[in-house]
Formats: structure tokens, C-alpha cells, sequence
């Protein structure tokens, strides 16, 4: 993405929908000046930035959204619902300007329509005196450090006892200096002369400086073995207090000192340190820690005024793959010789390949942090979609989000995005009722859909849950046994029949409205979010609403897995959905029109034999192991030779030729350079639980046979 | 290599030879032997060149040392500090508190 065209046109659309979650926030607190400039922020510099790139159209248009956003953020206007619904058409049409720079007949007439809304609120007078206006702010926007780094200051004082008890400090320091610029400061006064040194008790503290980008509580996680004992004091420094760089005032702070101590000295000299310090008011450690803070804090002001922009890289998506996939063969490489080192026996080398297997994994962990974004990068469009069609519909609907802060794979957020989508339009469409129902059911009118987000584990769980109607059970078990999904005399527990949605083909909705009822139902969801190594459950509770949980694991190029063997093949299964491993003996299984049951403590789990599955040469053993999954709200088994055991691994892809194999999700270079697939669960049982539908279907009301 | 302190004659002042590693348990070893010195000692030359691990205790005493002499008047020289001396006196920023030789000269 070499050309700066393009470029143009991907920070705009940031900046769009920066806008736009702005707009969207504001309408929710529409006195927040920290919102209005960040709108008026996104509009001058796509303004600017058009203007450069010859988006000729697209600047003399956000010229007037800017000239009117300068006089909302100048208090000369309100923020009113209707000003916010022009910003977010005028939003989209800018979208559309970016798209194509050459205007059609519509594009002018929307364009000239928007204004014409634009200016009935906010009156446009001399657009040369708005230009010098905007001009003449625009320098003082941004506010120093916005996103960059923070300032902090650290005192520790280690207890007494600390050398006694095994604590050493080194690391400590280290691991702060490692978050950013630290500037350290030993304070030596507390350290007796050699004759009253107890050599074991801890006399030293220390005053840090430390500039990150990072927040307290990571700085607090150093201390996390010490923290009872030490006592540890972290300030941030508010850098954008004019005096907090003066020397006095930072004495003062860190409470060495009285502030009228400095004022009547100050009368006499100005170089507060000196005079404090030959008065014998403050040490010369204290007045060195002192003036480092400054030091800390003048740089960072300077840095925050030059902008920290060089420190950000846009790198094109496709070498950041090429770097993972590098970075997986390593892994890949080290695994195997580390296998090596152990068989060898040799100390020397044992060291190298540990040293090897630390950097990898720390290589690995950044590399794939890279990768790493926070989900609330999506949620912004929810809002959007949120407001707009409830609008529609009629309703009235909050969206509240939680966890947004919680980070996953690129890759996942991006293919996350449609589910999602589909999920909220269904909530909105079909879960949340007309204020007026829910008025007469004793709810307030206005619903609620909050979409939260938050690790478990090596797993994200989003969790999308509604205040409606929730799921009208009878209705699905009707509309399943009239697609013939089941049987009319089935039985079916309370959330079997809720699974029954993300059947293919099953929609319940009444009435096609534009929203849902587009022919794609909640199975695409349930695929698409299985083909992200996830699963998507539903719990619905009549009259008090649907939650609908999704789990995804948070990348996809690295599988927590359990190995199995069949002969000398070698296959991996997520371990995300393996729930227990049960020995059975050669003969004992059951079958059921043709279709393997394992009894696991009382119930039949239907299992498949990967021996017969690929085709493994050779028998079976007298004894053979069943890895029993859990795939949604069903059972399934494996069965192998022997479980081998737990194995985390990167995933490689198939190649071309075989990508999209049913049942396997991958491969992946075992230790000895031998191969094993990565097997998708989901994927073989769905194709065996096909087939045993329909030979169930044609037998129905039969109870299962146990043929033994 | 075995953690021992050699204490001999120098033409600036006694030499203290830390060799091996100038941690909390060879502190409280050390330290009778450095309050047996002569009170009057001038200066003291502290040879790190060989001392292979030093922790918060072992700088302690260092700067116990720097200021027992900065009261006599002396001084405290640090000697050619190996890597690891270097590197905690860099990470609490006592290279400017010591004096310090860094040569590859034996003393």
C-alpha cells in the first residue's frame, strides 16, 4: 500500500468512523467537549488531507462540516439530535466521496441536500473569516500525550528484611526499565558506616522516573512478590500542569520538603536545589531524583509537542503473515531441536537450545501481539447499526458494551464482524419489542442489548444478550417438525429446541422485514463462527430475553492441542473440546444403524473410528482410547490407538490442494520432523451426524439398539 | 570459582581483590575482616574485576565503604567492575556515586 492515495483513503476512513463512534457518544452526553472536538478533529483533517490528494468535492464538503463543528465546539451552538443525525448522514456521503471522487447527479444532490439541513441549524456566514478561525485553532487540538506516554513516579522502599528473604532488587529495576525511558535514583542516606552495617538488612531506596506508554497496574505487577512487605508508592505526574516541572514544586510533591520553606528561600536564589540542599533541607540524592523527574517530564512534553507519530508503522497485512509463518517455523525448528538436545544428552547444547527455546517463545508471543487488536474496534459500527435500526423499527434500544479493551487476533476480529452483525440485527429485529409491549409486559420502554467481551482462559467470550421476549420455544419446535429437522413426537429438552435455530434453513421470523429474513440464518452464524475455531451457544428465558455466547479462541495460528496415534500417524485435536479420554475394549462398542456409540458412564456418545476414518493401515488394538468432545451441546468421540498427549503447536496451512478438506483444520511439524493433522471436531462429527439423521428419521420413535 | 576477598598492599592504597561472587552471604563473611583494616586507611582500591555476582547487599556494602572513607577524608576507587558489577551499578545509576577506574590493568 505504496501509493498515498490509498493511504489517504484508509486514514479517513479511521478517521470516519472515529467520527462517527464521536457522534454516536454524543448523543448520549451531548455537553462533552472532549467528543466534539474529536469530531471536529476527524473532520479537518480529512478536510486537509482531501485538499492534498485532489478530493476536490470531498474538502469543500467537510469544509462546512468543520466550519459548523468549530462554532458547536466554540459553545455558539448546541448539540441536537438533529444536528447529529445530519453529521452521520453527511458521515456517510463523505464515505460515498471517498469511494469515487467524481460526483453523479444523486451524490450532488444528497451532497447539496445535507447542507442545506446542515445550514438551517448552524448559519453560515463568511466562509473566508471560518477559514481564519479554524486556521488560527487548529495548532492547539491536540492536547500533548493524548495516546503516547505517561509519566509516573516510583518510590521503593524495600523492608529491612528484604535481602534476607531472597529479594533482590536488579530485577525489579530491570523489568521497569524495560517498560520505558526509567530514570533511577538510589538513595544512598539511609546506608550506616561499615561499622553499624547489618550486611543482611536492606538500607537503600530508590526514586524512579519512569516514562511508558504502559498503565499503573502493569508498573504495580512489578511488585507483585513484594508488594506486602516493600513499600511502594506509584504517582502519575500530570505533565500538563505548567508547574510540575519546576524543581520545587516536584520536592514539594514528593513531600521532602514544605512548600513556605521554598517560597522564602526562593526570594533569595533562584536555583531552588542549590539553596535547599546547602541549608541541609534536602539531601543531594533527593535534589538529583528531583531534577531527573524534570528532566523525565520535559522530555516527554517535548516528545508529546512533536507528536508521536514516526513511532507508529502501518505494515501491509500480507507481510505480517509472512513474518508469522516464519516465526511458526521456527517454533517449529526449535521444538525439534530441543527433542534432539534431550536425546543427546550433551549439557552444552541443552543450554543453547533452552536459551533458543526462551527467545522463540518471546519472539513468537510479540510477533503474534502485533496481531493482537482490541475488539472495540468493532463495536463501534454495532452502535451505528444499533441506533439506525431501531430507529426503523420503531423501538427503542440502548446498546451497552463491556470488555472492549479485550484483545483478539486481527484475523478473528475481522471475520467476527458479519456474526455479529447478523446476531445484534436479530436481537434488535426479533428479541427486543415495540416500547409499547414492553411497556404492558412491565417493562421499561426502552431495551437493552449489551454486547460484552472478556478472556477466559486461552478463549474470548463475547457474550450478546437482550432484555426481549426472548426465544418463543413453541414456535421453533413447530416450525423444525414442519421443515422436517425433527420428529413430531420427539422429545427435545428446553434448550435442544433453542439449538434447533442454528439449524440450516430455520428461521422463525413472521414477517420478512428488510432487516432479517435474508436468507441467512443463524447456521451461516453458527458456521462462520465455527470456522474460527469457536463455538456459539444460546440461553433464552421467555419474556426475559436472549444471551447468545460466543467462544473464539484468541488466535488462530497457534492451537492448544491433545495428540493422538493411530499406528504411526500422528493427529491433533483442539483441546478447547476435548472433555475426557475412556478406554474401551475391542468388541464392546455398539452400533446403531451403522453409526459407533461408546457408553460414557450411562450415556451413548457416538464416536468415530479415525483408523477407518483415513484409511490407517494395520488393526486396532485389543484396547483402543476414545477422546470424547464436546461440540456444542452434543457429545462425540474419537477413537484411537493411544493419546498421546497435550501439545501446543502452531497451525500451518494445508496448501491449496488440500485447504478446505473436510475435517481437518491444518497441519503442523512435529519435534521429529514427521507430520500430524490438526483435526476439525466440529466438522467430523457434523458429517456423521448427518448421516445418522437421516437413517434416524426413517426409524423414528425406535429407541436405540445396544447390540452387544 | 570460590567466593573469597584478598586484602593486600597496593601503591594507592590497600586493594580489596572481591573475587568470586559480592552477594548478602559474602557480605556478612567479608565484614569483620574490613572493620579489622586499619581505621586510618587513607584510600581503598576495591578490585571487581573478578567478582562474577553482586546483588543489592553486595552494593550496599560498597556504599557503606565509600562513605566510611569519604568521612576519613579517603576515597574509594571500584577497580575495572566485570560485566556484572557494571551492569547493577548502571541499573541503579551509582556510576557517577563511586569513583571508578575502568581499566584492564591489574592493580
Amino acid at each position: 500500500m505504496s501509493d498515498p492515495v490509498d493511504i489517504f483513503r484508509t486514514e479517513a476512513e479511521e478517521h470516519l468512523s472515529a467520527l462517527e463512534s464521536a457522534l454516536l457518544e454524543l448523543e448520549q452526553r451531548p455537553e462533552d467537549p472532549e467528543l466534539i472536538a474529536l469530531a471536529f478533529r476527524a473532520m479537518h483533517t480529512i478536510k486537509g488531507g482531501g485538499g492534498m490528494f485532489g478530493f476536490t468535492e470531498l474538502s469543500a464538503f467537510t469544509h462546512h462540516l468543520e466550519t459548523a463543528l468549530d462554532k458547536v465546539r466554540n459553545g455558539l451552538f448546541p448539540v441536537t439530535q438533529e444536528l447529529i443525525s445530519i453529521l452521520l448522514d453527511a458521515k456517510d456521503h463523505v464515505t460515498g466521496l471517498l469511494e469515487d471522487p467524481v460526483l453523479d447527479q444523486t451524490q450532488i444532490l444528497i451532497g447539496r441536500g445535507l447542507l442545506e439541513r446542515l445550514h438551517a441549524l448552524i448559519p453560515d456566514e463568511q466562509i473566508t473569516e471560518a477559514k481564519q478561525t479554524t486556521a488560527a485553532q487548529s495548532p492547539a487540538i491536540a492536547p500533548p500525550g493524548e495516546e503516547g506516554d505517561r509519566v509516573y513516579r516510583i518510590h521503593i522502599r524495600p523492608s529491612a528484611g528484604a535481602f534476607r528473604d531472597g529479594f533482590d532488587i536488579f530485577p525489579i529495576l530491570k523489568e521497569l526499565q524495560g517498560m520505558g525511558t526509567c530514570y533511577v535514583t538510589t538513595d544512598t542516606g539511609g546506608v550506616p558506616l561499615p561499622a553499624e552495617l547489618d550486611p543482611e538488612s536492606c538500607m537503600l531506596s530508590w526514586d524512579l522516573v519512569l516514562v511508558t506508554s504502559q498503565g499503573a497496574e502493569a508498573i504495580r505487577d512489578t511488585f507483585i512478590f513484594v508488594a506486602d512487605e516493600w513499600r511502594i508508592d506509584i504517582d502519575p505526574i500530570d505533565i500538563d500542569d505548567d508547574q510540575c516541572d519546576r524543581i520545587g514544586e516536584i520536592l514539594v510533591e514528593r513531600g521532602l520538603i514544605a512548600r513556605s520553606q521554598i517560597e522564602s528561600l526562593l526570594a533569595e536564589n533562584p536555583r531552588v536545589g542549590e539553596v535547599l540542599q546547602q541549608a541541609g533541607l534536602v539531601t543531594e540524592s533527593d535534589v538529583d531524583a528531583a531534577l531527573r523527574e524534570q528532566r523525565a517530564i520535559r522530555d516527554t512534553r517535548e516528545r508529546g509537542a512533536r507528536g508521536e507519530q514516526e513511532s507508529l508503522v502501518r505494515v501491509p497485512a500480507a507481510r505480517l503473515d509472512s513474518l508469522m509463518n516464519l516465526v511458526g517455523e521456527l517454533v517449529i525448528v526449535q521444538a525439534r531441536m530441543q527433542q534432539l538436545a534431550q536425546s543427546r544428552d550433551d549439557e552444552a547444547m541443552s543450554a543453547i537450545a533452552e536459551d533458543l527455546d526462551r527467545l522463540t517463545t518471546e519472539l513468537r508471543d510479540n510477533t503474534f501481539s502485533i496481531r493482537m487488536l482490541p475488539i472495540g474496534t468493532t463495536f463501534g459500527r454495532f452502535r451505528r447499526l444499533v441506533r439506525d435500526l431501531s430507529r426503523d423499527l420503531g423501538k427503542e434500544i440502548r446498546l451497552e458494551t463491556e470488555g472492549a479493551e479485550t484483545e483478539l487476533d486481527k484475523m478473528v476480529i475481522d471475520r467476527l464482524g458479519d456474526p455479529l452483525v447478523h446476531l445484534i440485527r436479530n436481537s434488535i429485529d426479533h428479541g427486543i419489542e415495540p416500547p409499547e409491549q414492553r411497556e404492558a409486559a412491565g417493562k421499561p420502554p426502552v431495551g437493552t442489548i449489551h454486547l460484552a467481551a472478556e478472556h477466559a482462559e486461552s478463549h474470548v467470550v463475547i457474550r450478546i444478550r437482550d432484555d426481549g421476549a426472548g426465544l418463543n420455544t413453541g414456535a421453533i419446535r413447530a416450525k423444525a417438525v414442519e421443515r422436517g429437522l425433527i420428529a413430531r413426537d420427539q422429545t427435545l429438552t428446553e434448550e435442544e429446541i433453542q439449538g434447533l435455530i442454528f439449524e440450516a434453513g430455520f428461521s422463525t421470523a413472521d414477517r420478512v422485514s428488510d432487516v432479517s429474513g435474508r436468507g441467512v440464518g443463524m447456521d451461516v452464524v453458527k458456521r462462520s463462527i465455527q470456522d474460527l475455531g469457536g463455538q456459539v451457544g444460546i440461553r433464552s428465558e421467555p419474556g426475559r430475553g436472549t444471551t447468545l455466547t460466543i467462544t473464539l479462541p484468541m488466535t488462530l495460528a497457534i492451537i492448544e492441542g491433545l495428540m493422538v496415534a493411530v499406528s504411526e500417524e500422528r493427529y491433533v485435536l483442539p483441546l478447547s473440546c476435548v472433555e475426557e479420554c475412556i478406554e474401551v475394549e475391542r468388541g464392546s462398542e455398539g452400533k446403531r444403524n451403522g453409526q459407533r456409540l461408546a457408553r460414557v458412564r450411562g450415556d451413548l456418545v457416538p464416536y468415530l473410528s479415525l483408523r477407518e476414518w483415513f484409511a490407517v493401515p494395520g488393526a486396532a488394538p485389543g484396547i483402543e482410547q476414545i477422546v470424547v468432545t464436546r461440540l456444542g451441546e452434543q457429545r462425540f468421540g474419537f477413537s484411537v490407538d493411544q493419546v498421546v498427549g497435550q501439545y501446543q503447536t502452531v497451525v500451518k496451512r494445508l496448501g491449496k490442494l488440500y485447504e478446505g478438506t473436510a475435517g481437518l483444520a491444518g497441519a503442523t511439524i512435529l519435534g521429529d520432523g514427521g507430520v500430524a493433522m490438526i483435526l476439525d471436531a466440529g466438522a467430523l462429527a457434523e458429517s456423521l451426524e448427518d448421516e445418522v439423521r437421516t437413517r434416524g428419521r426413517r426409524q423414528t420413535g425406535r429407541p436405540p439398539t445396544w447390540t452387544e | 570459582m570460590s567466593n573469597v576477598i584478598r586484602i593486600e598492599p597496593g601503591p594507592h592504597g590497600t586493594v580489596l581483590h572481591f573475587e568470586g561472587d559480592l552477594t548478602i552471604f559474602q557480605v556478612g563473611e567479608y565484614l569483620p575482616q574490613l572493620l579489622a583494616l586499619e581505621a586510618d586507611e587513607e584510600s581503598l582500591v576495591a578490585d571487581l574485576s573478578a567478582t562474577t555476582e553482586v546483588d543489592g547487599a553486595g552494593i550496599q556494602l560498597l556504599i557503606a565503604l565509600r562513605k566510611q572513607l569519604e568521612t576519613a577524608g579517603g576515597r574509594l576507587t571500584l577497580h575495572a567492575p566485570s560485566p556484572a558489577v557494571t551492569d547493577a551499578l548502571v541499573t541503579c545509576d551509582l556510576c557517577d556515586y563511586f569513583h571508578m577506574e575502568c581499566t584492564s590493568e591489574p592493580c
